[in-house]
């Protein structure tokens, strides 16, 4: 009884050390499947070589069997890694976001402050019109001639100053310029919210791809191409950001000439009165 | 989009820190102690007394941060009459990264007082 106990654990242990190797092949292959697919033909060769170079079947088997959960960590390094980077994009656009809106809200206030110094302008204008109008009748009035002389010299210079003041900066052309400018904000305003929203939506998408992390159903492969389609998508949001066209500053240049070109010359036209 | 993703990764390959375990400290340890020698995953397993299951995570995450650089053995399998094996060596990055941990850590040459 005792021999025939011998002879079948012998076949036994025989047997064992001929399927053994297989199983371990059968675990690392195992393994392999559960990297991402762009890792696995790097994984097998690497870590069948490795198996190879262990002395005995026993050994090859107790690390064969430490590979468990070998592609778990292995993709989770790899999507903390992408979720970071991810991270860090949605950051950026977000602080360009604020960047802009600040910069919009700039543009806003200097237009406001334009405009009004424009009908200040204008409103002098006509009162310095009026006001030599007056002057212009009484010169005709004063006996002196002396006197009738100096008054119309300053009449002239007047004349002349605002003849200087209405054709170098026209009143059409800030109107104009003020009105493209505020059509100029309000479009890109309205482009900066529907941008916002991208973001919004692709923080949501980081977020559910968060939750799948780890979810034995979900294949690594799969979330990496979610993950890929998330950082294209940020990068074209970045893109969209950092374009030249918002707002316009050549505009607002424009007016600020033309109120300083008026300033100038209402400057050279008020020494008249007196 | 998935190719325009693929491109970032390749200009994106400094990455943060890796976690400095104890498992990661022995490897890095092992890769310093002799930074112009290259090993293979057996070789460290056989060295730090770790499996492979353990090994290889560590050493592709910090090929991934540029610690560690990798290549294939240059040789024909037929004719070494086994299969060709990764082998991994200390960039110049790992081996600073490395003995700023070590110093910071304050453990000379990465040798941890409890298992030195």
């Amino acid at each position: 009884m005792e021999l025939v106990i011998s002879v079948v654990v012998g076949v036994l242990i025989v047997e064992a050390y001929v399927w053994l190797p297989k199983v371990s092949e059968w675990l690392i292959e195992r393994a392999v499947q559960r990297v991402r697919s762009e890792d696995q033909d790097r994984c097998r060769e690497e870590w069948k070589a490795g198996l190879d170079a262990l002395p005995n079947t026993a050994i090859k088997l107790a690390h064969a069997l430490s590979y468990h959960g070998t592609a778990r960590r292995i993709n989770a390094d790899f999507f903390e890694n992408e979720l970071t980077e991810i991270n860090a994009l949605i950051k950026e656009c977000d602080h360009k976001h604020s960047g802009l809106v600040v910069r919009f809200g700039a543009w806003k206030e200097s237009l406001g402050r334009l405009t009004r110094q424009w009908l200040d302008l204008l409103l002098s204008r006509q009162e310095l019109g009026l006001a030599f109008s007056g002057l212009k009748a009484r010169v005709m009035e004063v006996p002196n001639e002396e006197v009738a002389s100096s008054f119309q010299k300053a009449v002239t210079t007047f004349e002349t100053a605002a003849e200087t003041f209405d054709n170098l900066a026209s009143a059409s052309a800030f109107d104009l310029l003020a009105a493209l400018l505020t059509v100029s904000i309000d479009r890109s305003t309205e482009r900066l919210n529907h941008v916002k929203g991208l973001i919004l939506r692709s923080s949501e998408k980081r977020d559910q791809v968060t939750a799948l992390l780890g979810h034995r159903d979900v294949s690594p492969d799969m979330l990496d191409t979610l993950l890929g389609e998330l950082a294209s998508d940020l990068h074209t949001v970045k893109d969209i950001y950092e374009d030249d066209n918002w707002g316009d500053d050549d505009s607002l240049r424009e007016l600020k000439r033309i109120m300083a070109v008026r300033e100038g010359a209402e400057r050279s036209a008020t020494p008249g009165v007196s | 989009m998935q190719v325009n993703f693929k491109i970032k990764k390749e200009f994106s390959m400094v990455e943060k820190d890796p976690r400095l375990s104890h498992h990661v400290l022995r490897v890095l340890r092992l890769f310093a102690a002799q930074p112009a020698l290259s090993l293979a995953g057996s070789d460290v397993s056989k060295q730090t007394g770790m499996l492979s299951g353990t090994i290889y995570p560590i050493l592709m995450r910090l090929e991934r941060v540029g610690w560690l650089s990798s290549q294939w053995e240059n040789l024909d399998p037929r004719d070494a009459g086994r299969p060709r094996r990764r082998l991994y060596h200390l960039t110049a990055l790992g081996y600073n990264k490395s003995q700023a941990a070590f110093a910071e850590l304050g453990v000379p040459n990465g040798r941890i007082a409890w298992n030195s």
